[in-house]
């Protein structure tokens, strides 16, 4: 019996695996796959047998292990009544499925992917319907929508399918990420994803807060699977799917799980207005959409989908009039409608296999070809128009029956018999033109194909169903009388009520009903004609799907228009947004703390004078910049407010402040005159003065908000905090020196990593300039043209002069660095100054003819010097970059101390000089276009 | 004359910097390489490249948690560590990915300088994780960002110029909050180390609370900072050019590594206003990553190119990301890690597919390269492709059994925890954003689907699949076993991060 400690996971990865196995076996013989999956099918069937006695004693029972504990998710199953009932639906109905599949299916088709699709879907299925960790029913959930794309997508080159599918997949999926995260809150409102736990803690979870929020989520799933409204729309597209999957899926199986989910959940979420309100209330309406649309169908197949959303509707219904007896309605009304659904699809395969047609106004008269389909047919639309002896009447009796009690001592719920009576006339009304348009009257001659009986390997299971029809509406109590009260006692997790399952009850009102809705069914279908007329003309415009269409289109419009707002690729665009959001972040913060902006620091006095220059300073200078055009002069005159700034410094005795901010500024404003080059002169005018304004405004918010910002750090006192500091880093930061460490011993290090990020630098501004082309400018901005002598004679001359003195000063300042300010960083600086300025005066052409040497080589080289030096002091047994020192005399220079260090500095040296000049050089480069033309041919070779 | 100190090595304990020294040092000796000999295959520096990160990875598994090193600026602690090794992971997928079919070759890839700049940026990107102190935190993040500018531009076609332009004109000013917000953080504590910082802040305790203001203010700069990196809504402007005009494995590659690392100076710098229970940065983070998620997610909608709709849709995923962050608790932190590293596999691969099909001359259209009618029907002329590419997109849109759900499932499950301990049902709503933002997600990566299974094929099938190569396949085969097989490895990679996380005290 060990086997049995893990049959239900068994059971459920036994279809996987099967898959596997069929797709090979249909590589031998396409036949073998379906009687492989057969096989598999038994197998999994007879995995779960021996359980069943077990379950009929009213035990649960629960296989579970560890899997992913932090997520709350165990490999866990739960085998109780209404588990083992949908699982043996799921497999039964399978079984048949497959073996209708067989001969369904042409030769045309892929048989063995096929049903290793099926397969899947029938894990899946099972796996939903077995979990006893409600994550784990979520990805199973989930696996059903996507093997249930896969097997309607199955004829991909049909145009139907394509949509069908998508809108299938795009609804169930969406419907299963709700339910995950109704799962969620569920289980965190119960504290356990068992499902055992679940159950038993229905009273919490429905005084909890969230109760509402759970309940739509999970019903949100719930629904989207079922097809209920308003998600309805989604079933009859996925018609387009092959028959046998069609009744699998789509009356049988997937379509239940929604309702499955309700039944399980029942004890938890139901029992209070809002379920009866949501539930009740939205099945009612499914139930009559459904039923009134399948009216007026002519696809065979769309009427059957239409008619199989009206009786989920009418389930669901009865789960949300909330009482145990409705309970028992709705579970038998299940099993009821799996049979004879899925034979009815069935008849609709068989026809349109017979046939090649599904539609009603082409067909007619097919007793005459095919009559035990024929009769088949007129036995399984009975039940489902709920004709005595039958077993769709008992279900419907009992739903009429539980309409009837929900309305008990209310005078406006009379509605819901009233609306439940409705329901079955229409129920009648498409049951009637299913078996009379298709098999009596005349024969139609537009038939594509003459048709034969039926295979009787596809008339075998619709026979079975037939069966099990009139069986149960003979001796219900005999044929599912004990399987009914394990399924409901599973479900309700309570006793069960007293209820009777018997074919005559005696006269009673549902009995009345139920003969008004035979009857006037009968009418409504004899006055078709008048009807299709007024639905032609009020209401066949309305149809949910554009609903669900238009709600699309407004979302897409919606994204359309989020879009073009803040996907326009402009620069400008996005950093307004950064500024404007910056802002309204800020003020959103400052909002939500307590804290006055200003704080009580005194602030310091100003006198007229300073206050006026400073104003002064920056008001000129904005006018300057507002009206001129010329972009080099108003960077220029922005220099101005920095200006102004470290006056403002030097005014309040920080001197050392006030140069630093005149440094940052020049060099600041040197390096963007540099980028100026690379756009036009002049600012365009701009006329739009919606934009001006709008810029305007945002200046001034930014300013406004940076201004408040610095008032309210300014005017608090700080050295209370910056005395903790200091008091605190001589214990934690291991000693007041760490600075002075890190800039005697260490330096060198800090400097590899200089010289590595300038290297880098330097590649990387290689790269972006190697693309590059420039404007060409041949005259300057007031429209005189440049001189057309690039290299002065004068100036060459000198420069070639000057060129040796300048590299031995570069050498100099080398030499001289360890001790006195200097070193291989400026060194680098000049020697590198030294090669521009020939590169000035003589052009590149003429400098490159003399010098070869490769920069990326200079680079390289530094870089491996600098390395090799710091690693050398490591095998000597220093640290990484230790120096030792020495002392030399040489002639001239004196006494220079040597260093191991200076080495590195050499690496240092030549990356800086490397980088330079392939900066320069690269710049001037994109220039050589221009210089090219205007120099004589003659240089030109040269450079050659 | 100053007297010599003496620091001793072990002190220093530059195990701790081994990691980045390992990525630097085999930089240098790429540029070395390249040096004295010039004509070398360039698939050798693919292979020595992907040396390095195996030897940087060894490095940083043999790390000690939790050690200081390099006078306390390095820390080492495990958020450092799993980052570091989602970063070097996820570059060692990426960087095979250079080795395109023989005659569609890729120019980017034939300079060692790109191996080199990219070893520097996984550098920079590693010392921007394996530190909480500011400066450092620039630096590496200038460094990596620096490196990452020219690669894009590298790819040199004119779309990738103008993205690397853009993207390096914002980042500049993104570095510009960066530092500001750095510079009132330090002006109002006297510390760049973060560690610091909280000490400060803390000291202050409810009375300084009324001049939380200034801090309050570093925040929301940072936010900015933080939040154009991470490409967080209305900061996210440049994501989708920019991963437009790079390569396809170059933008799968922004859209996990820089993020990751921001992520983590993000877990870092708010960690410290989150302990301090100050509700108004939580609630900003929160309300930007809600707006990010839905606004980026309606964008990818209605997006007609595949490789823009990734990049909106990892716009989106990082918005999911952030909103954790804002809760602080262990859980959160270590779903942010497992669901990066779950998202990388997928999205990378996403990413591949796209490579896969782009030819070097031909552009499939005029303004796009992969829209997605360049994908119908590929069910027919490339099934393995289209199957890959259509589990790419379920794991992407949160269907179980692919890694993705897994990472969603503990992040909303991280959210829906932290309301049930603080009792406030309004972060339920959160929970309630994140999974209707899945499911609007859905519909977009259903899309691609829906075109490879579902319509007919277009003529020019044969510029799909150009690039195929070995080397491609196979990474693409690691990257969908990956994310196919999570279910069995989830367990332990969720036991590892969470104890790496709540080890360093996250």
């Amino acid at each position: 019996m060990d086997i049995m400690l893990f049959s239900l996971p068994i059971v459920v990865l036994l279809p996987f695996f099967g898959a596997i196995v069929v797709a090979l076996a249909s590589i031998a013989n396409r036949i073998y796959a379906a009687w492989s999956a057969i096989g598999i099918t038994v197998l999994s069937i007879a995995c779960l047998s021996p359980l069943a006695a077990r379950v009929f004693d009213g035990e649960t029972i629960i296989q579970s292990w560890a899997w992913i504990e932090r997520a709350g998710l165990f490999f866990a199953f739960r085998l109780d009544g209404l588990s083992m009932f949908f699982a043996l639906l799921i497999l039964g109905i399978g079984f048949l499925v497959i073996l209708y599949g067989r001969y369904y299916l042409s030769s045309k088709d892929h048989m063995g992917r096929f049903f290793a699709y099926i397969l899947m879907f029938m894990g899946s299925m099972l796996g939903v319907v077995l979990s006893e960790n409600v994550i784990l029913l979520v990805i199973f959930w989930e696996l059903t929508s996507l093997t249930s794309f896969l097997l309607i997508s199955f004829w991909q080159h049909k145009n139907e399918a394509r949509e069908g599918a998508r809108m299938s997949l795009g609804v169930t999926a969406a419907g299963g990420l709700a339910l995950l995260g109704g799962v969620l809150i569920l289980g965190h409102i119960v504290g356990s994803y068992e499902l055992s736990e679940i159950l038993k803690s229905g009273d919490i979870v429905r005084e909890h807060p969230l109760y509402l929020t759970t309940l739509i989520l999970i019903l949100i799933g719930a629904f989207a699977k079922s097809a209920q409204f308003p998600f309805h729309f989604w079933l009859p597209h996925a018609m387009a799917a092959p028959t046998p999957v069609s009744a699998y899926l789509h009356s049988a199986t997937m379509v239940k799980a929604g309702i499955f989910l309700l039944a399980r959940l029942f004890p938890v979420l139901s029992g209070t207005q809002e379920w009866l309100w949501i539930v009740g209330g939205i099945g009612m309406t499914t139930l009559l959409i459904g039923a009134y649309t399948a009216m007026f169908k002519t696809d065979l197949k769309g009427l059957l989908a239409y008619s199989t959303v009206s009786h989920l509707g009418l389930i669901t219904a009865l789960l949300g009039f909330g009482s145990k007896l409705a309970v028992v309605a709705a579970l038998f009304h299940i099993m009821n409608h799996a049979a004879f659904k899925a034979a009815l699809f069935m008849i609709a395969g068989a026809v349109d296999h017979e046939t090649g047609t599904r539609d009603t106004r082409k067909l007619g008269g097919l007793i005459k070809y095919m009559p035990i389909t024929a009769i088949l047919a007129f036995i399984t639309s009975a039940a489902m128009a709920g004709v005595p002896m039958l077993n769709g009447f008992l279900s419907k009796e009992m739903f009429l029956t539980e309409s009837l009690a929900v309305s008990e001592g209310l005078l406006w719920a009379s509605i819901v018999p009233i609306l439940a009576t409705i329901g079955s006339i229409l129920a009648v009304a498409y049951s009637i033109k299913f078996v009379k348009e298709v098999f009596l009257g005349e024969a139609s001659k537009d038939i594509p194909k003459i048709p034969h009986e039926t295979p009787y390997g596809m008339l075998v299971p619709i026979g079975i169903f037939a069966t099990i029809c009139i069986a149960v509406g003979l001796f219900p109590a005999f044929m599912v009388g004990d399987l009914l009260g394990i399924v409901v006692a599973s479900s309700l997790q309570a006793t069960l009520p007293k209820y009777e399952l018997a074919l005559w009850h005696g006269v009673n009102l549902p009995l009345m009903m139920s003969m008004t809705a035979l009857i006037v069914g009968a009418v409504v279908y004899a006055s078709r004609t008048r009807l299709y007329r007024l639905h032609q003309r009020y209401i066949e415009s309305i149809n949910a799907k554009q609903y669900y269409d238009m709600l699309i289109d407004e979302l897409f419009a919606l994204s359309i228009y989020i879009s073009r707002k803040f996907d326009k690729g402009s620069l400008q665009h996005a950093s307004v947004w950064v500024i404007v959001s910056s802002i309204a972040l800020g003020t959103i913060g400052f909002c939500m703390i307590e804290a006055p902006l200003i704080g009580d620091r005194s602030m310091l006095d100003l006198d007229l004078v300073t206050l006026l220059m400073g104003v002064g300073l920056i008001f000129v200078s904005l006018i300057m910049i507002v009206i001129h055009r010329q972009r080099i002069v108003s960077l220029v005159v922005v220099g101005f407010v920095g200006l102004a700034i470290s006056l403002g410094f030097v005014k309040f005795s920080a001197p050392d402040l006030a140069l630093t901010q005149l440094s940052v500024e020049i060099v600041t404003i040197i390096l963007l005159l540099l980028a100026l080059y690379f756009i036009p002169k002049n600012t365009p005018i701009e006329h739009n003065k919606k934009r001006i304004y709008r810029d305007i405004f945002i200046s001034l918010l930014s300013g406004a908000g940076i201004t408040a910002f610095t008032m309210a750090i300014l005017t608090r006192d700080f050295s209370s905090i910056s005395n903790f500091f200091l008091e605190q880093s001589v214990p934690g930061g291991g000693g007041t020196n760490v600075v002075n460490v890190i800039l005697v011993d260490f330096r060198g290090f800090d400097t590899l990593g200089e010289i590595s990020v300038l290297a880098i630098a330097g590649l990387g501004i290689f790269a972006m300039l190697k693309g590059m082309r420039l404007p060409e400018y041949t005259k300057n901005c007031s429209g005189l043209s440049w001189s057309d002598d690039p290299h002065p004679m004068i100036m060459s001359t000198l420069s070639r002069v000057l060129f040796p003195l300048m590299l031995m000063f570069a050498v100099f300042i080398f030499m001289r660095g360890h001790n006195l300010p200097g070193g291989g960083f400026i060194a680098g600086l000049i020697a590198s100054i030294a090669i521009t300025v020939q590169y000035l005066a003589n052009g590149i052409s003429w400098t490159q003819a003399r010098l070869k040497a490769n920069m990326h080589m200079m680079i390289g080289f530094g870089l491996l010097i600098a390395t090799l030096a710091g690693i050398g002091s490591m095998f000597v047994g220093y640290p990484f970059l230790t120096s030792t020192v020495g002392h030399f005399d040489l002639p001239i220079v004196g006494n220079i101390h040597v260093a191991s260090a200076i080495a590195f500095d050499l690496g240092v040296f030549l990356v800086v000089v490397g980088v330079t000049l392939m900066i320069l050089v690269g710049i001037g480069k994109l220039g050589a276009v221009a210089e090219s033309k205007s120099l004589d041919n003659k240089e030109i070779e040269e450079g050659a | 004359m100053l007297e010599p100190i003496s620091v001793s090595l072990e002190s220093l304990n530059l195990i701790t910097l081994s990691p980045m020294l390992i990525a630097i040092g085999g930089a240098l000796l790429i540029l070395l390489i390249d040096l004295f000999k010039d004509n070398l295959d360039k698939t050798m520096y693919v292979m020595l490249t992907m040396l390095i990160l195996f030897i940087d990875i060894g490095a940083t598994f043999s790390l000690n948690i939790n050690e200081r090193g390099f006078f306390d600026l390095m820390l080492v602690d495990g958020i450092s560590v799993v980052s570091q090794l989602i970063i070097l992971v996820t570059s060692l997928l990426f960087i095979p990915l250079a080795l395109t079919a023989s005659n569609n070759r890729f120019h980017e890839y034939s300079y060692p300088e790109y191996f080199a700049l990219f070893l520097f940026m996984v550098a920079g990107l590693q010392f921007m994780v394996s530190t909480d102190n500011l400066i450092l935190i620039f630096v590496g993040l200038e460094t990596a960002s620096l490196s990452l500018y020219t690669l894009i531009a590298m790819h040199n076609t004119k779309g990738s110029h103008e993205a690397a332009i853009k993207y390096f004109t914002m980042g500049a000013m993104a570095a510009g909050f960066f530092l500001m917000g750095s510079v009132v953080v330090y002006a109002t504590t006297g510390s760049v180390e973060l560690y610091e910082v909280a000490k400060i802040l803390q000291s202050q305790g409810v009375d300084g609370l009324s001049s939380i203001i200034a801090p309050l203010g570093g925040a929301v700069l940072m936010l900015v900072a933080i939040g154009f990196k991470v490409s967080l809504f209305p900061f996210h402007m440049w994501t989708p050019d920019v991963y437009e005009g790079s390569s396809a494995p170059m933008a799968g590659y922004m859209s996990i590594v820089p993020k990751i690392a921001m992520i983590v100076v993000a877990m870092r710098f708010f960690g410290i206003y989150i302990n301090l229970n100050i509700e108004a940065v939580s609630y900003l983070i929160i309300i930007v990553s809600v707006i990010t998620m839905t606004l980026s997610n309606m964008m990818a909608l209605v997006q007609k190119d595949v490789k823009r709709m990734l990049a909106y849709s990892s716009i989106s995923h990082a918005g999911f990301v952030m909103a954790a962050l804002a809760l602080g608790t262990t859980k959160a932190n270590s779903s942010i890690f497992l669901y990066y590293g779950l998202f990388m596999f997928t999205n990378l691969g996403a990413f591949a597919m796209l490579w896969i099909s782009r030819h070097k001359a031909k552009r499939f259209h005029g303004r796009y390269d992969h829209p997605y009618e360049k994908f119908s029907g590929m069910i027919s002329a490339h099934p393995i492709a289209a199957v890959i590419m259509a589990i790419f997109m379920l794991s992407l849109s949160g269907i179980p059994p692919f890694s993705v759900f897994w990472g969603k499932l503990y992040l909303i499950s991280s959210v829906v925890d932290f309301s049930a301990a603080t009792g406030e049902s309004k972060y339920i709503v959160l929970a309630i954003i994140m999974v209707l933002n899945s499911a609007v997600a859905a519909y977009y990566y259903l899309k691609l689907i829906v075109y490879m299974f579902l319509k007919p094929p277009v003529n020019e099938l044969n510029l799909v699949y150009t690039n195929k190569s070995l080397a491609l396949a196979t990474v693409i085969g690691f990257l969908v076993m990956a994310t196919i097989l999570s279910i069995f490895y989830v367990q332990p990679l969720m036991e590892f991060v969470t104890y790496l996380v709540s080890s360093s005290g996250y």
